[in-house]
């Protein structure tokens, strides 16, 4: 109860306090919310660009074509062999006549190409899936070294070069998001730590009085650290309004990209809840930074 | 009530505040301190209610030493020690009544019981009439009574005054000194630091005499 009154008591002054300079608040306010913007940005892109990429992964596939008129018995045991092997989830043989269906039904241009060749220039395939637990770029080149030599392979193909610079690309994403945001926040820290500091500075009368009648120094101090809180955490709010604006602008210009999707332009509830309490953690640091000198 | 034993205050190289001071004042007590200006009055004041700490010597008040008392119990010593400061030291942006009602406040008294309280107080020292206004809007006589008001609204076991009826005319500062006796009679120890030489001689209490930082009669 005492708590209670207490927490009340802490808060009236705090709005007290925020509107009465509301000017040098909503600067302040603004600040912590460009930081917190930077940040969240690069954490949604890195966060959405890190769920395609490992749909992507998922969807690793390594092609063994085989050569022209292999036999079946060193097709059989070529298909055994791969299926013995650790790292190998199934595989699923493409002959000649699909491969070629294949390409008409995608290339529908080009249908009559098998025709004008006179001949059916695609080879048959074993297309082999990886166990989910082995999809990393080095079994995928150690499968594919083990098995080029085997008796019927003509060539293996993988594509993972691309894959693994799009990955490289996001954990760089991800480390410079956070170095800046981590800059951003320390701004954030000193802008509102400043502010209050400027606020404790006007109000040191009232801080020697509340003292000196008796009031602890947690008691003084509560109404600041409040305030702190509440600007760090306003800050925060508008980040994620901003944030959220900025990915439904994109959303509207990028959602016809069949590659990225819809959902790659969401703004995760995580996040907009990390936006706030990191906020308001910011928040109270600065303002207990700057009441550190306030004595008893 | 309250023990000095050898204290010392210097606050810069140059001069003593407060030289080998030795005083008792005992529990129920109504005490005078007086002395010209610059004496020492206020920093003995001062040093009871921990606001300053004496460069030598112990201070006992209510029977704990408070020279040595953690800074986690100050807020509890000067809850029990109700102080009328010089500078009537009031919080502008607040009115009278919720400057009065801050102390009770700090105690997590509910809010109706604050401002009831706060009344009462005020109407001890007749300005309950001007509650809502800022100490700014008052005079200086009215801005030391809304500071007695709120030194006396915890009946305090000390009270501490200092230079309580500077500001007052004679029949206020009679009024005031009355209210004073009364919370006396109720306990409370009270110690008045105060030049007024014809107030001291009318009320015949006991009066404790510095100069120069030195007790020349107590
Ligand atoms: N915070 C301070 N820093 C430095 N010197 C101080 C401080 N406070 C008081 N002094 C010095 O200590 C001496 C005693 O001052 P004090 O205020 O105790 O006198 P006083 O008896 O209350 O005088 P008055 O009757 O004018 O209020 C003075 O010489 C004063 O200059
Ligand atoms: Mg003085």
């Amino acid at each position: 109860m005492l708590m209670l009154r207490a927490l009340a008591y802490f808060f009236q002054e705090a709005i007290t306090s925020l509107w009465r300079s509301r000017l040098v608040n909503s600067i302040s306010i603004g600040t912590i919310a460009v930081s917190l913007f930077v940040l969240g940005a690069f954490l949604t892109v890195a966060g959405n660009l890190g769920t395609v990429v490992s749909r992507w992964t998922e969807k690793i596939q390594i092609i063994v074509y085989l050569e022209d008129g292999i036999e079946d018995r060193v097709r059989d045991s070529l298909e055994n062999r791969l299926r013995e092997d650790a790292a190998v989830e199934s595989i699923e043989l493409v002959d000649r006549e699909e491969a070629l269906a294949r390409f008409q039904t995608l290339f529908r241009d080009l249908s009559s190409l098998p025709e004008d060749l006179g001949e059916n220039p695609f080879p048959a395939s074993l297309e082999v899936n990886l166990k989910p637990t082995h999809q990393s770029p080095g079994e995928v080149e150690r499968l594919a070294a083990d098995f080029t030599s085997v008796p019927g392979v003509q060539e293996i193909q993988y594509d993972l070069l691309w894959i693994e610079r799009l990955a490289t690309g996001v954990r760089l994403l991800r480390g410079v998001g956070a170095f800046l945001g981590g800059i951003l926040v320390l701004a954030g820290i000193f802008t509102i730590s400043n502010v209050i500091r400027l606020t404790v500075y006007a109000r040191e009368d009232e801080l020697d009085i509340m003292r000196l009648v008796g009031a602890t120094r947690a008691y003084v101090k509560g109404p600041f650290v409040v305030e702190g809180m509440i600007q760090g955490g306003l800050g925060g709010l508008v980040a994620a309004g901003l944030l959220w604006l900025a990915l439904r602008w994109l959303a509207r210009d990028l959602a016809s990209s069949e590659l990225l999707g819809r959902t790659a332009f969401a703004l995760p509830n995580e996040i907009t809840v990390a936006l706030v309490v990191g906020g308001m953690v910011v928040g109270v640091v600065g303002s207990l930074l700057s009441l550190r000198r306030v004595r008893v | 009530m309250i023990q000095a034993f050898h204290v010392y205050k210097q606050y810069d190289r140059e001069s003593m505040a407060l030289s080998d001071i030795t005083v008792h004042v005992e529990k129920g007590d109504f005490c005078f301190l007086t002395g010209p200006s610059g004496a020492g009055k206020t920093t003995f004041l001062k040093l009871v209610f921990r606001e300053e700490l004496p460069s030598q010597g112990q201070i006992l008040v209510g029977g704990r030493n408070i020279t040595a008392i953690p800074d986690g119990q100050i807020p509890e010593l000067r809850r029990s020690v109700g102080v009328v400061f010089q500078d009537f030291k009031l919080l502008k942006r607040k009115t009278i009544l919720e400057n009065v009602a801050f102390v009770p406040r700090i105690l997590g008294v509910p809010a109706r019981e604050q401002k009831r309280r706060a009344f009462a107080a005020l109407r001890s020292v007749g300005l309950h009439h001007k509650m809502h206004a800022y100490p700014l809007q008052l005079s200086g006589g009215e801005q030391q009574r809304v500071a007695i008001a709120r030194a006396l609204i915890n009946e305090p076991m000390l009270l501490l005054a200092d230079e309580p009826t500077g500001n007052l005319d004679p029949d206020m500062a009679l009024e005031i000194m009355r209210l004073f006796l009364e919370v006396n009679a109720r306990g409370t120890t009270v110690l008045v630091a105060t030049h007024d030489r014809e107030m001291i001689q009318r009320m015949g209490k006991r009066v404790i005499a510095l100069e120069r930082g030195r007790v020349v009669a107590a």
